[in-house]
């Protein structure tokens, strides 16, 4: 009873001092300045965006921040490789819902719900209420928030509006309307070329995030209510099949070698109809540098399932702090990352076409009113409101499964038995995952 | 006479046409390296491939105004010269003895360290380096380098000595030298074109070297095989940016083997083979 | 001062065997004794990397190999790509080098142009291969369409992935077989030639009994040479495919290094990687007894 007074007291201490921090507005920058901090990045175009934007935050602090980025599978060894050895690592970037658990039960996440609570530290205008609370939520593990998202994700139906324009054409909102107008253009000749009807990841363990949202949508799920693997089931084996098919019969040669670079690439060229990628590739589609469709490309969510379902994933990147990093350090990277994600970077990265975690961003004047993609802000939104977090399987060794999963996913493009096949990985995956 | 001179002539058809035949390989991936390179992104992601364009300097200006290329190759040079420097002042003395007194079992441990699957390094490397702060420092990629230098200049070396006649070297221990002033005054100048060999070799394939760099370097230390990884980001595959990057990479260690050919038929020709 | 020294110096001098090679093996040593030790260590023990403490487990991670579907598939990988790739090498590399032992005009220029591939850096030029052998918009493939041939999957089929591969390795390291052998061909002694002319042999009776009996010892070294490197061959595979389709160019090596440092399980990763180097040192063992034979002949 008395700790309960206690805590309320505290409490009630706590937001006091963050009504007075509002008063008196802005933190002091120059805290931690001298110090010298170094994160590792995977080199996402959140990255790209915020690396020459760091002299800014350099002259503001006094800190002296060295960013090293790397593409993410060799981010990944090297990032693992360090945080085990305790190398001088001080914040870093994740994908919750892929690396939290792992990390965490490593030991190598700082919890940032004390940085945020204190006023010294957190500036009132940072505003942590602002971010979806789904994204806030997933960057949490065990109630403790771990990182600040810094590119919110999910996956959309892109497709090419002046194609669907010339063949009169509607947008797919069902898996059968998806295969029917993927089997449409297949083979059609357009400007001496010829298309296929859709591209897709189809690099194994790569080809995970998306397929994941045929499994949702056709009813599947990763494991059954025992906590057992449920691959073997009629509708994850639908969902499998559905989407090894489509890639097979409607998609671009050599489907099981299609990484996003690949299947991206078939698009931007002009050879596929429709892509089923990530969101934040519209920057990659619409930049006429890199892309022959810019301006052409329209997008919706994924088509609803046979039984009416419609569940794409949102995952995000997030960044975090080392708990090995020293007091100082830690706080310096947190100005750094308060820094990173404030409204007004937050803002300016969305308008860079990094989709942001920040609700202001979205709904801002300056956003709104240069928008060239209005039903790419639409569908986004859209698949923020319906999508699962949980878009991998819920064990520690997610890359193992993922893999595992990965081989499924090629026999099914490969047109081979897809019941065996899921079923093999079933006991494997039953077999291999740590909880 | 006529028969032996369409002989010749078909003879030297077949030459030429055995030349065309082994140099269009190279040259084509060389060739087309450099076009990717040159250029733009669209460029390079188009069907049908482009052959005929305006090119653009564009990949290369930005490959050293962004990516800072210069300092990577600058490291790439420096860590490539030290990891050959050592390998030389250490195994030039190992091979020599192994030569002379048939010191069979010193070549096992050499040929062990080799064969030993180079990703089993890298944890205990990492944690080793670290704890002993050299973690982004030359002298930790130099000698991660040197697991794949040293065995090389010394198996170069060692048949290189074999083939060197002994009298030469006791003519001038009958002059008054030591063992070391005769190694260092008679022997090693003798193996001038084995000593370019080895050390072309090993600087070669310690230029080339991505795994150890890739988990020991930072940003002080990336050598340009790390940094042409980066390229690939999230979604995308700048190929324009890779034509660039390989092509300065690759240049350099092709010329410079262009030029140290013979040298290294040659090297190789004196020693080395000879069991 | 002087004598104490020069007593220093003599005691070195007469102790050259032991000084000579002592730097060298000692500065090997000690790179090589730890990672040893750790292997040796981790292989007995289910760890994923940063998850508390290694675990001893004994033998099971043996046991676990015998019955894991994927290391049988990286060996029969390995064995495939390697006999291939190492077999083909041999034999271009001893064609071409009996070519190049014959000096024509040019021949100097044709030799400098064949050899780049051999120095260039391998991840650069297998990402270029990437794009050529991309079925969509490689090419490749453009190039074999438009003289009327069937375009190729290449990496992108399990079928023709190897294949592949092997080309592409062939393509990087049948430069280097030829430069060790025609360093061969050249040291090669003249008298048994000479004999064969007067007795009136063919070129062929030459090559087959003189030539590729001389030169055996030294084919041999080229291959023992180059297995040491192609039997763990990593940057290309890694960069072309990654050890795709699915799993089909997965060597056994890959197969270690995925599991170490994709999945983070480095005890089962390590007990994968002390049985790539038995690989090795077995197959090392046998072509040296092989060089041995060879050159009592």
């Amino acid at each position: 009873m008395k700790s309960a007074l206690k805590s309320c007291a505290s409490a009630l201490l706590l937001c006091l001092g963050f009504t007075a921090a509002t008063a008196i507005a802005q933190i002091d920058w120059k805290q931690a300045q001298g110090t010298e901090i170094r994160f590792l990045m995977n080199k996402h175009p959140f990255t790209t965006f915020i690396e020459p934007r760091v002299a800014q935050f350099e002259k503001m602090t006094g800190i002296k921040v060295a960013i090293e980025a790397f593409p993410e599978d060799q981010y990944r060894n090297k990032l693992i490789v360090e945080l085990n050895a305790g190398g001088k690592v001080d914040g870093y970037m994740i994908m919750p819902g892929q690396d939290d658990l792992y990390h965490w039960k490593a030991g190598w996440l700082q919890p940032l719900d004390g940085f945020i609570a204190d006023p010294k530290l957190t500036d009132a205008s940072w505003d942590p209420k602002d971010f979806f609370a789904s994204f806030a939520k997933s960057s949490s593990v065990d109630g403790k928030r771990i990182g600040v998202v810094i590119n919110a994700e999910t996956s959309l139906l892109a497709y090419r509006k002046d194609l669907f324009t010339k063949f009169n054409r509607k947008v797919p909102v069902t898996m059968a309307e998806l295969e029917d107008t993927a089997k449409f253009f297949h083979g059609k000749e357009v400007d001496g070329k010829k298309l296929v009807g859709i591209t897709l990841r189809g690099k194994g363990a790569a080809a995970t995030s998306q397929w994941v949202d045929f499994l949702y949508t056709f009813g599947g799920s990763w494991t059954d209510a025992k906590g057992k693997s449920n691959f073997a089931s009629p509708e994850d084996i639908a969902a499998f099949k559905f989407y090894g098919d489509l890639l097979r019969n409607y998609g671009p040669q050599g489907g099981t070698m299609l990484h996003w670079a690949e299947s991206t690439s078939s698009f931007m060229e002009g050879k596929a109809a429709m892509i089923y990628d990530a969101n934040v590739f519209k920057s990659l589609y619409e930049n006429p540098k890199e892309s022959k469709v810019a301006g052409l490309v329209g997008y919706t969510v994924i088509p609803a399932g046979p039984k009416g379902l419609q569940l794409p994933h949102v995952s995000n990147w997030s960044l975090v702090i080392a708990k090995n990093s020293a007091a100082q350090r830690q706080k310096a990277a947190w100005l750094f990352v308060q820094w990173a994600t404030n409204k007004e970077n937050s803002l300016a990265a969305l308008l860079a076409g990094v989709p942001s975690g920040r609700t202001s961003a979205w709904a801002s004047k300056e956003y709104k009113a240069g928008d060239k993609t209005p039903d790419w802000t639409a569908a986004t939104m859209k698949s923020f409101d319906i999508g699962q977090g949980q878009w991998n399987p819920p064990v520690i060794n997610v890359p193992e499964i993922r893999d595992i999963t990965g081989l499924v996913i090629v026999a099914a493009i490969e047109g081979k038995d897809v019941t065996e096949a899921a079923k093999k990985a079933a006991e494997l995956m039953d077999k291999k995952s740590d909880m | 006479m006529a028969t032996t001179r369409i002989g010749k002539k078909l003879k030297t058809i077949g030459f030429y046409a055995g030349a065309i035949a082994l140099c269009v390989p190279p040259l084509f991936v060389f060739v087309w390296m450099i076009l990717t390179g040159l250029k733009t992104g669209v460029q390079n992601i188009s069907y049908p491939p482009e052959f005929i364009f305006v090119p653009t300097l564009e990949n290369f200006r930005a490959v050293f105004e962004q990516y800072n290329f210069f300092h990577y190759l600058m490291n790439s040079l420096i860590i490539a010269t030290l990891a050959t420097v050592t390998s030389l002042l250490l195994g030039l003395p190992a091979a020599y003895s192994i030569a002379k007194y048939r010191q069979g079992r010193i070549g096992i441990l050499i040929l062990i360290a080799r064969m030993l699957p180079f990703v089993s390094y890298l944890l205990p490397w990492y944690i080793i380096f670290r704890y002993l702060k050299l973690i982004d420092t030359y002298t930790a990629l130099t000698i991660s380098h040197l697991i794949i230098t040293m065995p090389m200049v010394i198996w170069l070396m060692v048949s290189f000595f074999e083939s060197m006649p002994a009298e030469l070297e006791d003519a001038a221990m009958i002059d008054g030298c030591s063992r070391w002033q005769s190694f260092i005054r008679i022997v090693l100048p003798l193996m001038r074109n084995g000593i370019a060999t080895s050390a072309i070799m090993s600087f070669i394939f310690s230029w080339n070297q991505f795994l150890f760099s890739l988990i020991l370097s930072g940003p002080q230390t990336k050598t340009v095989p790390v940094a042409v990884y980066n390229f690939i980001s999230y979604g995308k595959i700048d190929w324009a940016g890779i034509g660039a990057a390989a092509t300065l990479i690759v240049l350099p260690v092709s010329i410079f083997a262009f030029f140290v050919r013979k040298s290294i038929v040659q090297g190789l020709t004196m020693g080395a083979l000879k069991d | 001062m002087t004598t104490a020294l020069s007593a220093v110096a003599r005691y070195v001098d007469r102790r050259q065997r032991f000084f000579f090679p002592a730097p060298a093996v000692a500065v090997l040593f000690l790179i090589i004794v730890l990672p040893i030790a750790f292997n040796l260590y981790l292989m007995f023990t289910k760890w994923t990397v940063g998850l508390g403490e290694p675990r001893f487990i004994g033998w099971d991670n043996f046991v676990e190999i015998f019955g894991d579907e994927r290391v049988w598939n990286g060996v029969k990988v390995m064995i495939y790509f390697s006999g291939a790739s190492l077999a083909l090498e041999l034999f271009f590399g001893l064609m071409i080098a009996l070519y190049f032992n014959r000096t024509f005009r040019g021949s100097e220029a044709v030799q400098a142009i064949y050899i780049i591939p051999f120095a260039a850096t391998p991840v650069a030029v297998a990402l270029i291969w990437r794009i050529m052998l991309n079925p969509e918009i490689g090419v490749i493939n453009y190039l074999l369409t438009s003289i009327g041939l069937p375009p190729g999957l290449w990496v992108a089929s399990p079928d023709t992935v190897i294949a592949t591969l092997v080309m592409v390795d062939v393509w990087k390291w049948t430069p280097m077989i030829t430069l060790i052998v025609l360093a061969g061909l050249k040291s090669l002694p003249h008298d048994p030639y000479e004999a064969a002319r007067i007795d009136g042999c063919n070129a062929l009776q030459i090559f087959w009994y003189i030539t590729l009996p001389l030169i055996r010892p030294v084919l041999i070294a080229a291959l023992m040479l180059r297995s040491l490197d192609n039997l763990k061959e990593f940057d290309m595979i890694y960069t072309i495919t990654q050890g795709g389709p699915g799993i089909a160019s997965e060597t056994l090596y890959l197969y270690s290094y995925n599991v170490s440092f994709g999945f983070f399980k480095a005890g089962y990763g390590s007990a994968l990687m002390v049985i790539v180097f038995l690989v090795v040192l077995v197959f090392n063992v046998l072509m040296n007894r092989l060089r041995r034979d060879a050159s009592l002949v």
